[in-house]
Parts: structure tokens; C-alpha cells; sequence
């Protein structure tokens, strides 16, 4: 599904041109949930920006498919049109937007970007009716603007609102457990949890175990220093948990 | 005539011909007092402060004889609302409102500190110069369509909006081509309210000018706000006066400007007594090529304690070569007020950009959608529907050009 080989990608302008990642390879088939860990500045965030096309991170080498397709070619929204979806760290406010006509747009520019029809607005309201119930988001907070005066746990439900909405193919969250309470956690890897399927694969991106007991992976890898150093099952996960990065990464020296 | 050329220093041919049509006008006291007033300064130029940023006298090298005939309309056209053709003679009212002179050949209040103003209420002819009486308040709000097609055009109405009355009035400043001038005066009564609405949009070989002159009494209420578009050169002046305690005024407008076009948005309010309220939020944004101009200025007497006023003015430019002119004031002698003013000028937040484009939403719908959200805030006053009209407008505009 999602193939990375040998890519390498700097970011930042000229003289402050810095290579971030330098040779990843990694491969999700449909399907799985892979996680990855690292330490900070290992180039996790980078990464995700990377594969879904932000400005300012240029790739230099190697290559980036998603079921087949090359999407280091593709502009950002033709990404999202092929299904490759990012939950933020941070989700941006967009201010006078409300969430209703934010969600709406995006799925129907998808459709369109697809060649397919766009969605009906009664379809499109009992569709996100439903998903808001499970999420627990009021019909009020899906008219308000999007991320403007949300708590950091309402900005990560509206994250998984987005994906239930959207369901894209392939998703990447970055650190979604930033920020949550418990109770947010529960909500929030439930939506994922439920995302889970055959044909959609996931790249979790994480510092900690503890998204890991919610939301389980079927692989885990470790990006330090802008390449996988190891790769294991979940039990790599307690192991860092345990150890901390220094053991995984002076036996991978 | 020979006085007349006198009264210019050095007129330019625009000038002669503006002082030809004063001289084939009925002669009349208020009308001299009018162009004398203008004559003073002539057509403004950059050199005089209040227009140091739309240099009107190179704007206006000649008038034109004719307009091409080009077809524009007004996006209040859609409004339910009862339209009053403003110098097609003496305008049929509906009941509420009525025509108390067809002369209103006074002498403007201030007219000194507003040359074109004044130039406009001298060089009106019969029933182009109106003063019209609210009696009470009306079903629906009352649209007014000014001259469009006229190569010049200088009308004037006058309205007093009688004690306790609600008035509502939507404005089309919509010019094809040529040089206007266009004067407003609202006198609102005790505890009556205005709503004034704007749309303003013009070709880009026309000169417009709109000045409105609002007084509010004692408990009386200002709502403003509208869209302008800009023209060869078009500049949308308000000055409203609080005269008496408790008056609320709120002047709002969005503004989006294109390349080759200039619209300049100026407004002066003055607190002369206390307790009374301004808000002020403009918001626009500008291409590759507009120049946008912002003056707010604020004065508040000796006497006027407890003024509340609070001036914002945001701009975008959207491309590298629009250009935004901004200068907000406040001057102040009372002691005890609460009044602000902010100011920014910025480019679209490129992380929020990047967010829509990552949920599949193009960049240039990203673009126009995030503008017309900014600029919209500045109409968020407005009834819905009347809001709606002009944001659709402005959603459509900006799709053509992102």
C-alpha cells in the first residue's frame, strides 16, 4: 500500500538547507497499523510533511508510492484525493469556516479531484450526524469554525471526525496523543480503532508506549536520525518504553 | 467666469469643464457658497492630507462626454427591497417616506474640509438634489441606484429620519464610466436607528466619489456596513457626528480590490457629547496591482466622557504587488474614554493553507475561501440574508481571480 525507499528530503531554504531524512525505507501493506517511534528531532513530523506535500521540505532522493502511484509528484490535495490523510499535531484553526462547509468542501473537491459525483447535502448531513454522535461532538461545535476555541482534546476528535468523514485509504496520525486526557484517548483511538480494515493501512506516529496499548500496531519501527534503525513487533515498543532510545540505538550503531 | 478661473490656481481641463457646468447652472447663494468651498482646494491631490493617498486631481485629467454603454449591476438587486432611482426626477416613496423639498440647495455643513462633496451638491440640477423625510418606519428596507451610466454625475439626498424611527436603506454606488459625486446626509433623530448598507462596484476607467454625512441624536443608532470593489479611482468617505448622549454607531465594511483598481475607505467620527459608542472593523484584501486605502479617524471632545470606541482595520494581500495604505487615528481631549485602534496588514497563514490543501481542498479554493472568511467578518452584522447577497458576491469575485 504506502512504499517509501531511499528517500531522503531537506527542509528550509538555501544556506538553512538541512537534511532531515536521509535514506528511509519503510513499507505498510493494506491492512496493518504501523507505528513509529523515535526521540525528538529524529525526523517523525518531518516525514509526514514530507508524504503528504507541505511546502518547504523538498525531496532529493528516493521514492514515495501509495498503491502503486507516485505521490512525490502529486500537489498536496491530490494526495488527499488519492486517500492519504495526516492528523495533525496541531490542528490549524481556520478562522470563519465552520466545520460543516470546511468537511463538505474538502469531500466533494475530493470527488471531484476522483471524477466522482458530489455528495448530496442530506446525505452528507446524516453521514455526519452519525459520525459526530460517536464522537461525541455537538451539532453546535460542528458550526462553529474549524479548531477556533477548541480545547487540545476537541481538536483531536475533530481530527477523527475528518477521517470518519473523509475515509481516506491511507492514514498517518502524528502524535495524536498529544495533548488528550485519558477519557480523550479512549475517544479518540476508539475512532481509529474503528477505522481498521482490510483494505486501509496506518502509519501511527508516537513518542510514547501508551497510544500503543490503545491503538495496537502490527509492527514497530524506530526513525532516528532520518532512517528506520530497527524494526520489530509490539513488543519493540514496551522494550523502548523500558530502556528508553539509548539501548535500540547503540546496538543499531 | 473670469472670477471663477481665478478661484484656481493652476486648473487642469477637468477642472475648466467642472467650472463651465457650474456656470450653466441657475445661480443661487447655497450653490456658489457649495463650489466656492471646492474651489478652494479644486480637485484634491496628494499634497492635500485628507487625500495624500488617492490623488483624485490626476485621476480626473477630463470629463468624459459619453459612457460606452456597459452593463453592470448591483448584487443588492436580488435584496427584497423597494428600490428608489435616485436622479431620474422627483422618485416615487413608499408610505412612510416623503419628499419635503426637491431643492435641498443648502449650503453643505463642513463643506471646506470636503471639496468633492461640496463640488457635488454645487453642480446638482433639479431633482438631483433631494431631501426626503422618514415618517415612520418602513415593511422593507428601501434600495437606492444612483446614476450609473451618466458620463459625470453629482446628485445629493438628504434624508431626516424622524424620532424613534427604524430606517433601512441599502446603497449601489455603481458607476460604468466618467466622474461622480455623490453626497448622503442622514439626520437621525432621538431613539431612531439607521442601517446602512453599501455595495460598491465600478469599471475601471471610472472616478467615484461617495461622501454620507450621518448625525446621530440623543439614544439614536448607526448600523454600516457593505463591500466596495474599488474603481479608477473610488473612495467611500463617512462621517458621523454624535450630537447627542448615548448614541451607538457601528461602521463596518469589507473590501476586495484588483488589479488597476483603488478604493480608498475613509471615515471621521466625532464624539462631541458623552456615553456614546463606535465600533469600527474593516476588512479586506487586495491582488497584484489594487491599491487599498484605509483612513479611520476618531475625535472626541473635552466633553465627551465615557466614549467606548474601537477602531480595527485588517488587510490581505493576497499577491506580491498589491499595495494596502493604512492610517488609523484617534485624537483625544476627554480624559476618561476607552478607545483603541489596531491596524494589520498580512498575507494568507500558509499553515492554514496547507491544512485544507492536505484535506483535499485545491489551493486556490483554499485561498478564496480563507479570504472571503476574513473579509466576511466585517458583514457579520448584517442580516443574514442581505450579508449572504454580498458574500456570495464576493466568493464569486474571488474565485475568478485566485
Amino acid at each position: 500500500m504506502l512504499k517509501i525507499e531511499n528517500l531522503t528530503a531537506t527542509v528550509g531554504e538555501d544556506d538553512e538547507t538541512k537534511e532531515i531524512i536521509k535514506g528511509l525505507t519503510l513499507e505498510v501493506p493494506a491492512g496493518e497499523v504501523h507505528a513509529i517511534m523515535g526521540p525528538n528531532g529524529a525526523g517523525k513530523s518531518t516525514m509526514s510533511y514530507v508524504l503528504t506535500g507541505r511546502d518547504g521540505y523538498e525531496v532529493t532522493g528516493g521514492s514515495a508510492t501509495l498503491n502503486g502511484d507516485d505521490i512525490l509528484d502529486m500537489e498536496p490535495e491530490e494526495r488527499a484525493a488519492a486517500g492519504l490523510f495526516l492528523s495533525f499535531q496541531y490542528p490549524v484553526e481556520i478562522p470563519g469556516v465552520p466545520v460543516m462547509t470546511f468537511v463538505r468542501t474538502a469531500m466533494n473537491s475530493q470527488r471531484k479531484l476522483r471524477g466522482e459525483e458530489e455528495i448530496s447535502a442530506a446525505d452528507f448531513l446524516k453521514k455526519s450526524r452519525a459520525v459526530a454522535a460517536k464522537l461525541k461532538l455537538t451539532p453546535e461545535m460542528l458550526k462553529r469554525p474549524v479548531n477556533v476555541g477548541f480545547s487540545g482534546g476537541e481538536k483531536k476528535r475533530l481530527e477523527i471526525f475528518q477521517m470518519m468523514m473523509l475515509e481516506p485509504g491511507f492514514l498517518i496520525l502524528d502524535e495524536t496523543d498529544s495533548g488528550l486526557d485519558i477519557d480523550a484517548l479512549r475517544i479518540v483511538s476508539d475512532g481509529v480503532n474503528e477505522l481498521r480494515s482490510p483494505d486501509r493501512g496506518m502509519l501511527v506516529i508516537t513518542h510514547y508506549q501508551r497510544l500503543l496499548d490503545h491503538i495496537q500496531p502490527d509492527k514497530v519501527h524506530v526513525l532516528a536520525n532520518g532512517k528506520i534503525i530497527a524494526t520489530g513487533g509490539p513488543e519493540l515498543a514496551l522494550r523502548l518504553e523500558k530502556e528508553g532510545y539509548d539501548g535500540v540505538l547503540s546496538e543499531a550503531a | 467666469m473670469a472670477a471663477l478661473k481665478d478661484l484656481f490656481p493652476n486648473p487642469n481641463a477637468a477642472e475648466l469643464e467642472l467650472a463651465g457646468l457650474y456656470a450653466g447652472l441657475k445661480a443661487d447663494p447655497q450653490r456658489e457658497r457649495n463650489f466656492e468651498a471646492f474651489a478652494q482646494t479644486g480637485l484634491p491631490h496628494t499634497r492635500v492630507e485628507a487625500w495624500k493617498y488617492s490623488d483624485l486631481r490626476n485621476a480626473v485629467q477630463s470629463l468624459p462626454e459619453a459612457c460606452l454603454e456597459t452593463e453592470m449591476t448591483s448584487a443588492f438587486v436580488s435584496a427584497d427591497a423597494t428600490v428608489i432611482e435616485i436622479g431620474a426626477g422627483v422618485p416615487k416613496l413608499p408610505k412612510g417616506m416623503r419628499v419635503a423639498s426637491e431643492e435641498n440647495l443648502t449650503a453643505l455643513g463642513g463643506a471646506e474640509d470636503l471639496p468633492v462633496a461640496a463640488l457635488g451638491a454645487a453642480l446638482t440640477r433639479a431633482g438631483q438634489s433631494l431631501l426626503i423625510e422618514v415618517t415612520q418606519s418602513l415593511e422593507k428596507p428601501v434600495h437606492l441606484v444612483f446614476d450609473t451610466v451618466s458620463a459625470n454625475a453629482f446628485q445629493r439626498v438628504s434624508f431626516v429620519v424622524r424620532e424613534g424611527v427604524q430606517f433601512s436603506v441599502l446603497e449601489s454606488h455603481i458607476r460604468a464610466c466618467g466622474f461622480s459625486s455623490i453626497v448622503l446626509e442622514y439626520s437621525v433623530e432621538a431613539g431612531a436607528s439607521l442601517e446602512r448598507f453599501i455595495y460598491q462596484k465600478a469599471d475601471m476607467s471610472a472616478v467615484q466619489v461617495a461622501t454620507c454625512i450621518i448625525h446621530l441624536a440623543d439614544d439614536a443608532s448607526l448600523s454600516q456596513a457593505g463591500i466596495g470593489f474599488g474603481a479608477k479611482l473610488a473612495r467611500m468617505e463617512t462621517q458621523v457626528y454624535h450630537h447627542g448622549e448615548n448614541a451607538k454607531a457601528s461602521i463596518n465594511g469589507a473590501y476586495l480590490v484588483g488589479d488597476g483598481y483603488h478604493l480608498d475607505q475613509t471615515s471621521l467620527v466625532r464624539h462631541a457629547q458623552p456615553h456614546c459608542e463606535t465600533e469600527q472593523l474593516v476588512k479586506g484584501a487586495v491582488m497584484d496591482g489594487g491599491r487599498a486605502v484605509f483612513q479611520g479617524k476618531f475625535f472626541v471632545a473635552k466633553k465627551a466622557q465615557k466614549t467606548a470606541a474601537q477602531m480595527a482595520h485588517n488587510a490581505l494581500i493576497l499577491e506580491n504587488g498589491g499595495e494596502v495604505n493604512a492610517k488609523p487615528e484617534l485624537e483625544i481631549y476627554a480624559d476618561d474614554v476607552e478607545c483603541a485602534h489596531g491596524n494589520t496588514v498580512g498575507a494568507l497563514d500558509e499553515t492554514a493553507l496547507f491544512y485544507m490543501r492536505q484535506r483535499g481542498i485545491p489551493e486556490t479554493q483554499a485561498r478564496a475561501l480563507l479570504t472571503r472568511a476574513f473579509i466576511g467578518e466585517a458583514l457579520d452584522d448584517m442580516p443574514e440574508a442581505l450579508g449572504e447577497i454580498l458574500m456570495e458576491e464576493a466568493g464569486a469575485w474571488l474565485t475568478e481571480r485566485l
